[in-house]
């Protein structure tokens, strides 16, 4: 089979299975996922390993998309207004999650390493799953509007504190005796740096070189070829300088949408020409994991995923109540920010070159729970939107619109 | 998109701009400086890998060398107990250089090697544990006692059996037979066919053995019907004489050097058994007596020339001999003896050797056509000595031709005077004692008036270098 049939098929299947979960009332992206696994090599072997690597160009790209239309959030009248809030609250369910599943995972006999390092990946929450629900739901509220806020700090606020964490272990918990102890720390001090502000400082030179291209070109489909060429060189030059492309393309819709200000409708836009790319995106997840995964999650896997949950609702019941949050989104938030992906499972993967000792235990309950949460996750999310009442339950957009 | 006023100045974004590429600048720097110091770009990655991938390949290639070299070494193993190496007791002095030196052709400064030109050591297959020793013909010539060391390091003194010219082989048998090597066992099941992989074997004087492995090219038959089988092996002086085993090592044949064919070939050992024991056979039978002729076989061609269907034909008749005054002579062929056929040469020497001394012996023969009936009487074995046979010499087989370059040297018979000089066959004598010197009877002639005890310098041309050598007497016969 060409690839390009295969791209065909994943499109047209990932709708079909999008419209048949919505009839139990599970987002789209649940149904875009069970497709992946249905082609994927847990059961027909269509999507084998070397299809899903080859066809990783369009996660890469739908992160991209996604991150850069998150970084919008941080456009400076709006940041005055709830950033400071947002960073606090961001800091206690950060923090709830990772006291939560580091002292579930003690208590169920893991060292400390794992535990830690479980913690903080547990931190991560996928934007694009949780915003596609959003999307989805068409909802709008205090609700919505925090989960968009906190989705992008979580972003930054992951990535720090799993270096941090890295840093410590190899610090306390006894890493390359052979390395002196002061270049390690240097090495690693720099690369924790140059992962947060080189991907920050890249994405607002590329930022830059948008907006003042962009208010040149007038014509609409010149501007959005602009955006994805620029979108797709910033994912690809960060692959290429070791930076993280979720904060450089972030960075990028941040600077962009501060420098100038009518560039609103152009997330707007692209917020409408994406789906397809999120629908291959979440099929090549499914067809990424298999479900033999789930046999060897054990018991610390199952007390992961439902620690991260609690965590997660605890940390943000109780910052939301600390901070004045309406009620909602202190009920609400936690569950709302359960999804957890591909990140994730990046992360575990890094790993295996770090902390090879830990990297087995460590990817057995990530795969496992990401498996979990892909399905699961959505659909609380949905719940909690809807309890919250910010669903609209009309579509955002129909055909005589487009 | 349409402008919009900036929140700041231009100078304000300036700066962030300029910040920004400085710190993308500064730690695309470092991470490159950390990263060539600890990890490997794609392209050194790519090339260890290239490397690694080689390395592998040609590790496997060395071990089906190496593979290959093993079966050898072990199968050599097998049978290098046996392997002796042979040489002629009483050897000259070692090859001496001469050096000449000229003034018009500085980077030519020449050097020669004035070695004895001795028959090199060959090798020799034990037979058995009575310590009967099969070897090459080629050594046979050169003397009657021999020299023979071990895989061990020991040596022993063999004595001379017999000789089988025509088929290349001598028999010895050592003084002592104690505490002999193991005989390798033979090669009992199908007969080697072509293409089959063999290893001939040898040792050299110094003792070492000598390898090399190669496969049966072709099996050729003479006009007799002998086998002599091609190799596809390298053969160097010491393997002439020594077996040929196959990858088992079990003994397969003997390698002989045939100076005929200018190869080396292996004479199956069955047949080289077969020889050993008409060699013993032959020995066993001691002559009683002898008329002194030398003959040999009639070639198919001569028959027909000669328009005899059989005989045996006189090559030479020893001076004083009983054959002698009896008026036989060369080219006479004996068709009757004592009125029995003579079909074959071999019929012949049992024929005058096996009867006792002073019998008158009835020889017809055929001589220029006619057939004649000769008389002669045998004479005690023990009266007879080689010396009565023309053929000491100097060692020199002379070129018949003419040449202003000198007298060309066709050949030097192994341990002669000749080559103990250090004269070599392509040699030319130019001159002796400053006399020019054209054709072999004008060296002859000239030996003839010198004085015989006074010593004689020889001027010799080799290539392109000429030098002396100093004769302490004169030469009496070539």
């Amino acid at each position: 089979m060409t690839n390009v049939l295969l791209v065909g098929l994943i499109l047209i299947l990932a709708l079909i299975g999008g419209h048949l979960v919505k009839f139990v009332r599970v987002p789209e992206v649940v149904g875009y996922f069970f497709i992946g696994l249905f082609l994927g090599p847990s059961f027909s072997e269509i999507l084998t390993h070397e299809v899903v690597a080859a066809m990783e160009v369009f996660s890469e790209i739908a992160l991209g998309l996604i991150l850069f239309s998150i970084g919008a959030i941080f456009e400076f009248e709006h940041l005055k207004q709830v950033g400071k809030q947002t960073f606090y609250l961001t800091l206690y369910v950060m923090s709830g999650t990772i006291v939560t599943v580091f002292l579930t995972l003690l208590l169920l006999g893991n060292n400390w390493q794992v535990a830690l390092l479980l913690g903080v990946i547990a931190t991560e929450i996928s934007p694009i799953a949780t915003i596609l629900v959003l999307r989805e739901l068409n909802s709008e509220g205090p609700l919505t509007e925090t989960v968009y806020n906190i989705l992008a700090l979580n972003n930054v606020g992951c990535l720090l504190v799993f270096g941090v964490a890295t840093f410590l272990i190899r610090l306390i918990g006894g890493g390359e005796a052979a390395t002196p102890l002061f270049i390690f720390a240097g090495k690693e001090i720099f690369f924790l740096l140059w992962g947060l502000i080189g991907s920050i400082a890249f994405g607002m030179v590329i930022g830059y070189v948008l907006a003042l291209w962009g208010k040149r070109i007038e014509e609409h489909g010149e501007v959005l070829i602009l955006v994805l060429g620029m979108i797709l060189v910033v994912v690809g030059a960060t692959h290429w300088l070791g930076l993280s492309p979720l904060i450089a393309t972030m960075t990028m819709g941040a600077t962009l949408i501060n420098l100038a200000k009518e560039s609103q409708h152009l997330f707007d836009v692209l917020g409408k020409t994406d789906p397809p790319l999120y629908a291959i995106f979440f099929v090549l997840a499914g067809a990424h994991l298999q479900l033999s995964s789930l046999l060897v999650i054990g018991l610390s896997g199952i007390g992961y995923t439902v620690a991260r949950v609690i965590g997660k609702a605890i940390g943000a019941y109780f910052g939301a109540k600390r901070l004045a949050y309406p009620d909602t989104v202190r009920s609400y938030l936690g569950l709302t920010l359960v999804p957890h992906a591909g990140v994730a499972i990046g992360l575990a993967l890094q790993l295996r070159s770090i902390f090879p000792q830990y990297a087995e235990v460590i990817s057995a309950i990530i795969l496992g729970s990401v498996l979990i949460n892909e399905v699961v996750g959505p659909v609380i999310t949905r719940i909690a939107i809807g309890r919250a009442g910010e669903m609209r339950e009309e579509h955002p957009a129909s055909f005589e619109a487009i | 998109m349409k402008s919009s006023p900036p929140i700041h100045s231009w100078k304000y974004h300036a700066v962030i701009l300029m910040g920004a590429i400085l710190v993308l600048v500064a730690g695309v720097f470092i991470r490159n400086s950390i990263i060539k110091k600890t990890e490997y770009s794609e392209a050194t990655l790519l090339q260890a890998l290239q490397t690694e991938v080689l390395q592998l390949k040609t590790s496997l290639k060395k071990n089906d060398l190496e593979a290959i070299a093993d079966i050898v070494a072990a199968a050599s193993q097998k049978a290098a107990g046996a392997v002796v190496s042979v040489t002629a007791m009483g050897s000259a002095a070692p090859p001496r250089p001469i050096t000449t030196f000229n003034d018009y052709r500085p980077d030519k400064r020449q050097q020669a090697e004035l070695g004895n030109s001795l028959m090199p050591g060959v090798s020799g297959l034990l037979l058995d544990a009575t310590g009967e020793i099969l070897t090459t013909s080629a050594i046979a010539a050169t003397a009657k006692e021999f020299q023979i060391l071990f895989a061990d390091g020991t040596k022993r003194t063999a004595q001379l059996i017999g000789v089988n010219t025509p088929e290349h082989l001598a028999l010895l048998r050592l003084q002592q037979n104690e505490n002999l090597p193991p005989v390798p066992e033979r090669s009992a099941g199908k007969p080697t066919e072509t293409g089959a992989w063999l290893i001939r074997l040898g040792r050299t004087p110094a003792g070492r053995q000598s390898v090399a492995l190669g496969w049966l090219e072709a099996i050729r038959r003479d006009a007799v019907g002998r086998e002599a089988y091609f190799l596809d092996a390298e053969f160097t002086p010491e393997l002439d004489g020594g077996p040929t085993i196959n990858l088992d090592g079990q003994l397969v044949g003997i390698n002989v050097f045939r100076r005929d064919l200018g190869k080396g070939i292996m004479i199956p050992l069955e047949h080289a058994i077969m020889v050993a024991q008409t060699i013993k056979g032959d020995a066993q039978t001691a002559p009683q007596s002898w008329i002194g002729i030398e003959w040999q076989d009639l070639g198919e061609a001569m028959k027909e020339s000669l328009s005899v269907s059989q005989g045996a034909l006189i090559t030479q008749v020893a001076a004083n001999s009983p054959a002698q005054k009896a008026g036989l002579r060369a080219m006479d062929i004996i068709v009757q003896a004592a009125g029995k056929e003579i079909r074959t040469a071999r019929e012949l020497s049992a024929a005058i050797q096996q009867i006792p001394a002073s019998t008158k012996l009835r020889l017809t023969l055929r001589r220029a056509g006619t057939t004649q009936e000769v008389e002669v009487e045998t004479a005690s074995f023990e009266g007879a000595s080689a010396p009565q046979l023309p053929t000491v010499g100097f060692g020199l087989e002379l070129a018949q031709t003419s040449s202003p370059q000198g007298v060309e040297i066709r050949a030097v018979r192994p341990l002669s005077a000749a080559a103990q000089l250090g004269l070599q066959s392509g040699d030319f004598i130019q001159a002796i004692n400053g006399t020019a010197l054209r054709s072999a009877s004008e060296l002859q002639q000239q030996q003839r008036v010198l004085p015989p005890q006074a010593p004689q310098l020889w001027l010799i041309r080799r290539g392109e270098q000429s030098f002396y050598l100093t004769l302490k007497e004169g030469v009496k016969a070539l």
